[in-house]
């Protein structure tokens, strides 16, 4: 068979074998809608996403509707299929992508795109919508990026904005008419475009002024003026992922996973996810405790992991994590958690988990400076970071692993020698506070990653570093990190600027990531394959200055490309947090009082 | 504590999994079945656990043997009826009082190889080639020893048996027993390059598939399925 004897040849073959624990394979009919959920990277990146696989176990319970999946190939794979003329698969079934009714992909990350033109082209489908004909899958398309789905527009029939878990069944009922050929494309996409959160780009024109600035989209159609988010009212009582998939390959997060909440309200000012997943939307810890032992006795998992956007302000956290270890440590099942906040609480809980393993800490500064700090409402005192020192060094920790993001509003040099003094701090409080038997030396590991702007947040008008503005910064920090038992690791700022472009893009860009393509572009997020001067062979085949979406200031009255969607949150409440930044000043957690970004009153009725 | 010894195979897609893929499987699949798992001491404790011999990726297999160590027996119909992926099916399984080690006990294993080639190879008389092969006395090759350095050994050392078992236009099929284990293995793929390069093969190799037949330890010099291996 000419898959088996290609997988001989491939590294890792068990990403294309498909077959794990709890994966469907369903017998398929005429009727039977065949959905592909396509994730624009390699398996151990894809299967690491929680999304995949709710949308897996809740598409398969349909019984007319068979998920499979597919992932982007490493590029040793991708040669020898090209090579064999062999195309694009789904792991379940091994049949072609093209003959999938619906091709979903994520979109987590703006540098994946390239991928996903290289998978439309490797599953022989057409990359431009509107070059493909009624026999070509529906390509649809939801994340976060979506949230400003321009850069991408030409290629996807339909975004799907917000939570899907309600929105993808309502879809299936406009599809199914479609399938069974009682209406055509057209009318089938116009019904989509008439469901709450469903954007369809070729019913919107942008319009551009003489500078090439937007000043709005007009409607090509009987189509809503903007497009709400949509999300899960009662997430308590919602759809819940009982069960997961168990891949044979290591992959990035290989572990069950429960979501404890949705939502954020902490108000960090640079962070998208705070923004756009608003409410905040808890379960109950006896819906937690009884979907694990789900999860857990269907799938022999070794780890659990508490996932949310801020798991430590989970309102009966502490009690649950000793629920939970007490209950499963005889089983050797380890609990962990995906954040810590820099407070002595946090650590309580992190003693009573490490009880199974002990692992490394991280923690989130995010700024050098309380006055930075303050600029980007993230809620950590200079004090929160001693004492968390000296209680996680006390406890016989040696090692702390510190995020810090360069390139931030109104930052100075003053902020980066924070990040120094910050790390600093850390190997002299270990000095003074470690017990007597901690005989390893301390390690401060300090990462720096790059601030990319994004949509919905309170920074999304403000001006990018540029490449050379963040290796300065880089390399400033470098001559202050000269403490030995400090470890500086940074994120590549070409990445981040393109990333950047992409984040606060137009429709314009569809030419260039086309044309990027074309010139051999695809995992740009992985190093080895990245390429700034192919991507500015692009923009300057498209006549696009990449700067123009990077470094250009917009101004708060100026029409944005996201403007077309509807996050909940009202552009005035992120215009008052942007100047509150500028004065560095604090906006309290909204858990402690309603902060008026306007999300009840929009999307639910009432205030909080 | 008791010691439950499986004997399965790994076949179809599954040849695909590496060693390290398949122990987790296990693990996980043992977990899930609720087995009484007993697990090493330390920081990271895991389940106590030993595979008989890893196998290459690609190679499938119809005899592979792990233990596994539990706090008390359980029922072997339960061990029989835990739910493998496609391509992995118990055959046998029961516990076993031995102190032996699996990896240290196993001498030879059985395999069969089939060699397809980009050119025909039917008019060779690989037949008498074979024989004569194996009465050649010293057929030397060379292997990487631990230390880094090259080796210089005896290939028929580590032959136990070899057979030609089918030829046809491009593709021959070898069954052979091959010495396994601690003290020194041959790998399959390197007898046939050593075979080839003997006879002064012009033909290229397109690609060489392998199954494991059968597992052995040595009893007092008589070679016997490792899985019925008691004392």
């Amino acid at each position: 068979m000419n898959l088996e004897s290609i997988l001989h040849q491939v590294e890792k073959p068990s990403r294309y074998i498909g077959g794990e624990i709890n994966t469907f394979n369903k017998e398929v009919s005429d009727d039977m809608i065949r959905f592909c959920f396509a994730f624009p990277d390699v398996y151990e990146v894809g299967m690491s996403h929680l999304g995949l696989q709710i949308i897996y176990n809740l598409l398969n319970q349909q019984n007319d509707v068979f998920c499979e999946r597919v992932f982007a190939p490493w590029s040793d794979m991708e040669k020898a299929m090209r090579e064999r003329q062999l195309k694009l698969f789904t792991l379940e079934k091994k049949s072609p992508v093209g003959d999938m009714d619906i091709l979903g992909f994520t979109l987590q990350y703006e540098l994946s795109y390239t991928n996903i033109l290289n998978m439309l082209n490797l599953a022989g489908i057409e990359l431009y919508a509107k070059d493909r004909h009624d026999r070509e899958p529906l390509i649809i398309a939801g994340g976060p990026c979506a949230y400003n789905p321009e850069p991408i527009a030409e290629f996807i029939d339909m975004f799907f904005i917000g939570e899907s878990e309600e929105l993808l069944l309502e879809f299936l009922d406009v599809y199914r008419p479609y399938k069974a050929g009682l209406i055509n494309k057209n009318e089938m996409l116009l019904k989509a475009a008439n469901i709450k959160g469903i954007y369809v780009p070729k019913f919107y024109a942008p319009q551009y002024d003489a500078n090439n600035i937007m000043i709005g989209y007009k409607r090509l159609a009987n189509v809503p003026e903007r497009i709400q988010k949509r999300f899960i009212k009662d997430f308590d009582g919602g759809f819940q992922l009982e069960t997961m998939i168990v891949p044979f390959v290591d992959i990035v997060h290989d572990r069950a996973v429960i979501e404890l909440f949705r939502g954020c309200t902490k108000g960090c000012r640079f962070c998208q996810a705070g923004m756009i997943y608003r409410p905040i939307r808890e379960r109950k810890p006896e819906t937690v405790v009884d979907i694990v032992e789900k999860i857990l006795t269907s799938t022999g998992f070794e780890e659990l992991s508490l996932s949310s956007l801020s798991t430590m302000d989970y309102s009966g956290i502490g009690p649950l994590v000793s629920e939970l270890v007490g209950k499963y440590e005889k089983d050797n099942i380890a609990v962990s958690l995906p954040s810590l906040r820099l407070d002595s609480f946090s650590i309580d809980v992190v003693k009573e988990i490490q009880k199974v393993k002990k692992t490394g800490l991280t923690f989130a500064p995010e700024a050098g400076t309380q006055r930075l700090r303050d600029v980007i409402n993230k809620g950590v005192s200079e004090e929160n970071i001693l004492d968390t020192y000296k209680s996680v060094f006390s406890q016989g920790w040696h090692r702390v692993k510190l995020y810090f993001m360069i390139g931030l509003p109104t930052e100075t040099n003053e902020d980066l020698d924070g990040i120094a003094e910050i790390a600093n701090l850390g190997t002299f409080t270990f000095k003074n506070v470690k017990p007597e038997y901690v005989k390893k030396a301390v390690q401060v590991t300090v990462s720096t990653a790059c601030f990319v702007p994004k949509p919905f947040t309170p920074f999304q008008w403000m001006a990018q570093e540029n490449v050379d503005g963040f290796y300065s910064k880089i390399n400033y920090l470098k001559s202050k990190l000269l403490n030995k038992k400090v470890v500086y690791n940074y994120h590549d700022p070409s990445t981040s600027v393109l990333e950047g472009v992409f984040a606060r893009g137009d429709r314009r860009l569809n030419a260039v990531l086309y044309k990027a393509y074309t010139l051999g572009c695809k995992f740009d997020g992985w190093a080895d394959f990245f390429k700034m001067s192919v991507w500015m062979d692009a923009f300057e085949a498209c006549e696009i200055d990449p700067d123009f979406y990077t470094t250009r200031a917009r101004s708060t009255d100026e029409f944005l490309p996201w403007d077309i969607i509807d996050a909940g949150i009202n552009k005035a409440y992120l215009v008052s947090e942007y100047e509150k930044a500028l004065r560095a000043e604090n906006t309290e957690d909204c858990r402690q009082g309603c902060t008026r970004c306007g999300l009840n009153i929009n999307l639910i009725g009432g205030e909080c | 504590m008791v010691t439950l010894r499986i004997l399965y195979t790994k076949e179809h897609y599954m040849v695909f999994l590496g060693h390290l893929e398949l122990m987790k499987l296990f693990e996980r699949i043992f977990r899930f079945n609720k087995l009484p798992l007993s697990y090493s001491g330390g920081f990271s404790p895991i389940p106590k656990m030993t595979f008989a011999s890893p196998l290459s990726v690609g190679y499938s297999s119809q005899c592979e043997i792990m233990e596994v160590q539990l706090d008390n027996e359980i029922p072997i119909d339960r061990v029989l009826s835990m739910r493998f992926p496609e391509g992995i099916r118990t055959i046998s399984a029961n516990y076993v009082e031995t102190k032996k080690s699996l990896m240290a006990s196993l001498s030879h294993s059985e395999y069969l190889i089939k060699v397809e080639f980009k050119q025909p190879i039917a008019q060779l008389p690989l037949d008498e080639w074979v024989e004569t092969f194996l009465q050649a006395g010293e057929v030397t090759f060379e292997k990487k020893a631990k230390n880094g350095n090259m080796r210089t050994l005896n290939v028929l050392e580590f032959i136990e048996s070899l057979k030609l078992v089918y030829k046809m236009d491009n593709d021959i099929v070898l069954r052979a027993v091959l010495q396994s284990g601690s003290q020194g293995s041959l790998n399959p793929e390197k007898l046939v390059e050593v075979m080839c390069k003997h006879f002064q093969m012009t033909q290229e190799i397109e690609n060489i598939r392998i199954e494991r037949l059968m597992l052995f330890y040595s009893d007092e010099g008589q070679l016997k399925p490792l899985f019925e291996m008691k004392a």
